[in-house]
């Protein structure tokens, strides 16, 4: 695992590499650590990494210009920060957690397991807001009016209302786990806001179509079916 | 004066003793009334005549007035003048020592003390004229009166305007005073005879009044336009009376009642100018509280982040971690910043000692959470000068959190010129972060914050006396404060 540690403050770097060193052991393959808004901002753009754990205000400097630069990565970005108060903020842009400064090790193992590990989102704390690197800027999309997501190769599609897709750069797979609990993953390749989600129907040969309020179709694999069969019982979603 | 009164030749009343010669005099009342006796004062053609002798007068050329009718209704009359002149001088009393005890009582303003001087002069002049009615007092006390009488109608105006230039703290306060008195002096050396000299005097005075008036009532002053009204009552009155001694419709109110009412409206709109210019005071002071205790809120605010003190407590775990004596030594920076930030939080101003010292010790706990040295270099005399609480300390921040690298060392450099009528700041950093002109300074919120913490200090301390420019100079930054002296 390459992790990228962002941090104006030389002894707590330190102390968040030793951290990750021993909570992670072995499956650590190179830590790298940036002082600086500048030299991360560099590094961002050049680097293959599989986790972030960033610090808000770098040098008095609001971090979330650098946030949003780290959300739209295809790795997940872990905020560490004595800014409680902006944690929200940073939930609502995508982050998978928000480890308060002092942390124990304790906490940060928590943090690295919803990385590493697989544990579903708090949904009071899930991102609302989606950024989409286009060109050199970064364009803020509203989870709220998203259909669903769909795989393309390495990238992802995110479907809006009206017809509209922004590319993203992140796996459904992180994305499942930082979004609200309301998307579900009907199909390998699908992540849909089961609110939307009118009806589904048995095609007959094992394929199974999902039909969208708005009209739209969807394939639906037999586990997502489960999925929504439960949700069904469970009255979540009508029929 | 002296006379004897003779009705168809018998004399019905001697007042005094009329003389020849000064010597000869000897003065009677000045009011005095005889009563002619119903036998004597039937239809049919009388012969008056007064023997009168007046050494004495005020003028050599006066003498006195004459009036005859019905002794009840002449009693009548002079009571009804008695009563009002009993009236005013309760007024006036009242209303003066109403400002005696403003001016002991609110901190010695001079204008409650001038207008105390003017109610007890009209309570005076009001006394007098009441003694000489009611007793008709005889010549050597209505003598000692003369000076009060006469002088009195002449500097009211001036007094008045006194009271109006301390009250709503008119600038050049002296001119006005020399403008004024040099019309005093003229109208009276010109020998103007005194009922015109009064009537012009009293028109110069206000026109001069109302001139004032206008200029507190464009600066907005409190109680400004309460004064005003008063005059404008007072001048209401006068027209009338000219009115009416120029007319002389004899079915007209008499001015005499009007005047009363146009007295006691005026005291009226003073006292209650004067009400407002405390409660605007009171309001200012109020503010001035309120600011201040912001402030201490601010800078209580400012020292005790929580993100500042999570921030350090997660230094000192790294450190302990890594050489407890370096985890040690910042735990003692952070427990002495916060005992000075504790002894001085409730001060408006400091010893700039202090000020270093504290500054001193944030340098030392911020090198050890960034591992950099930063150091504080001090020029000029530092004795005997005061600064409000924490403004070095924010600049000094400000620099920290802008000017430096983590990593990098670096070093602060404070001027300090005072030749007592001007004080001088010059703060400066070497960071490399300032110097490179693609910086931009200040500007993150907190950035903001601590500047604008700074001027509120400043303006506390020396309001509107005071300069913070801040700028790249030979490669480093800087923040120049001047204090100029009142």
């Amino acid at each position: 695992m390459r992790i990228l540690i962002v941090e104006d403050e030389p002894p707590i770097a330190e102390d968040i590499e030793r951290s990750v060193r021993a909570i992670l052991g072995d499956r650590v393959e190179a830590v790298e650590i940036c002082w600086t808004l500048d030299k991360a901002v560099r590094r961002l753009d050049g680097g293959r990494f599989d986790l972030c754990l960033l610090d808000l205000n770098l040098s008095g400097r609001s971090g979330f210009a650098l946030l949003q630069q780290a959300v739209s990565r295809p790795f997940p970005t872990i905020i560490i920060s004595a800014h409680t108060d902006q944690a929200l903020r940073a939930f609502e842009h995508g982050v998978l957690d928000f480890v308060p400064k002092p942390f124990t090790v304790e906490r940060l193992r928590k943090a690295l397991d919803r990385c590493f590990g697989r544990r579903p989102p708090e949904s009071d704390a899930a991102v609302r807001t989606l950024v989409v690197r286009q060109g050199r800027e970064n364009i803020l999309v509203p989870v709220a009016e998203v259909r669903y997501f769909k795989a393309a190769r390495y990238l992802v599609e995110a479907h809006l209302g009206g017809g509209r897709q922004f590319l993203l750069d992140k796996p459904l797979d992180i994305l499942e786990r930082i979004l609200p609990p309301r998307f579900v993953r009907t199909h390998r390749a699908y992540l849909v806001d089961r609110n939307r989600i009118e009806s589904y129907a048995h095609r007959g040969g094992g394929i199974y179509r999902l039909r969208l309020k708005d009209g739209g179709e969807l394939p639906l694999s037999r586990p997502g079916r489960d999925k929504l069969r439960a949700l069904l019982q469970s009255g979540d979603i009508e029929g | 004066m002296a006379a004897e009164l003779f009705w168809d030749g018998e004399r019905l009343g001697v007042n005094g003793r009329v003389g020849g010669d000064k010597a000869a005099e000897r003065p009677g009342r000045v009011v005095w009334t005889v009563r002619i006796p119903p036998s004597q004062s039937g239809p049919g053609p009388r012969v008056l005549a007064l023997r009168t002798s007046n050494w004495r007068g005020r003028f050599r050329s006066s003498m006195f007035g004459l009036s005859w009718g019905n002794a009840s209704d002449l009693e009548a009359a002079i009571r009804s003048s008695t009563d009002r002149q009993l009236l005013y001088m309760g007024i006036f009393l009242t209303a003066g020592l109403f400002c005696l005890a403003l001016f002991i009582g609110t901190g010695r303003h001079r204008s409650y003390l001038i207008f105390f001087f003017y109610a007890l002069m009209q309570f005076l002049s009001t006394a007098a004229s009441y003694a000489v009615d009611s007793t008709g007092l005889t010549f050597p006390l209505y003598h000692l009166l003369i000076p009060i009488d006469l002088g009195w109608p002449f500097v009211h105006g001036l007094f008045l305007n006194l009271f109006f230039l301390f009250h709503f703290d008119i600038p050049r306060k002296a001119v006005h005073v020399a403008l004024m008195g040099a019309a005093l002096a003229a109208l009276i050396l010109s020998g103007a005879p005194a009922v015109a000299g009064n009537v012009f005097n009293n028109l110069a005075m206000s026109l001069y009044a109302a001139g004032l008036l206008l200029f507190a009532l464009r600066r907005k002053k409190p109680g400004s336009a309460a004064a005003f009204s008063g005059l404008l009552l007072l001048a209401a009155v006068d027209v009338y009376t000219a009115a009416f001694i120029l007319a002389s419709f004899p079915d007209w109110p008499s001015p005499k009642f009007l005047f009363s009412v146009g007295q006691g409206g005026f005291l009226a709109c003073v006292i209650l100018a004067i009400s407002m210019t405390i409660r605007a005071q009171s309001r200012r002071f109020e503010a001035l509280r309120l600011r201040s205790q912001r402030l201490e809120n601010e800078l209580l605010k400012k020292s005790i982040q929580p993100h500042f003190i999570m921030n350090t407590l997660h230094s000192i775990k790294s450190w302990y971690n890594r050489d407890a004596g370096q985890a040690e030594r910042l735990i003692e920076a952070l427990a002495e910043e916060f005992r000075i930030v504790n002894r001085i939080s409730g001060e408006s101003e400091i010893p700039l000692e202090e000020e270093i010292r504290l500054c001193r010790h944030h340098l030392q706990l911020m090198g050890l959470r960034r591992a950099a040295r930063y150091s504080l270099l001090v020029e000029g005399g530092i004795e005997g000068v005061n600064v409000p609480p924490l403004i070095i300390h924010t600049l000094i921040e400000n620099g920290l959190t802008h000017a430096y690298e983590p990593g990098e060392d670096g070093t602060f450099r404070l001027e300090v010129h005072g030749d007592g009528r001007r004080l001088e700041f010059r703060l400066t950093n070497d960071g490399s972060r300032l110097a490179r002109p693609e910086e931009p300074p200040e500007e993150a919120a907190e950035g903001r914050m601590g500047l604008k913490y700074v001027k509120a200090r400043l303006e506390e301390s020396w309001p509107g006396r005071w300069s913070l420019t801040s700028g790249r100079r030979d490669g480093t930054w800087e923040v120049h404060i001047v204090i100029s002296a009142m």
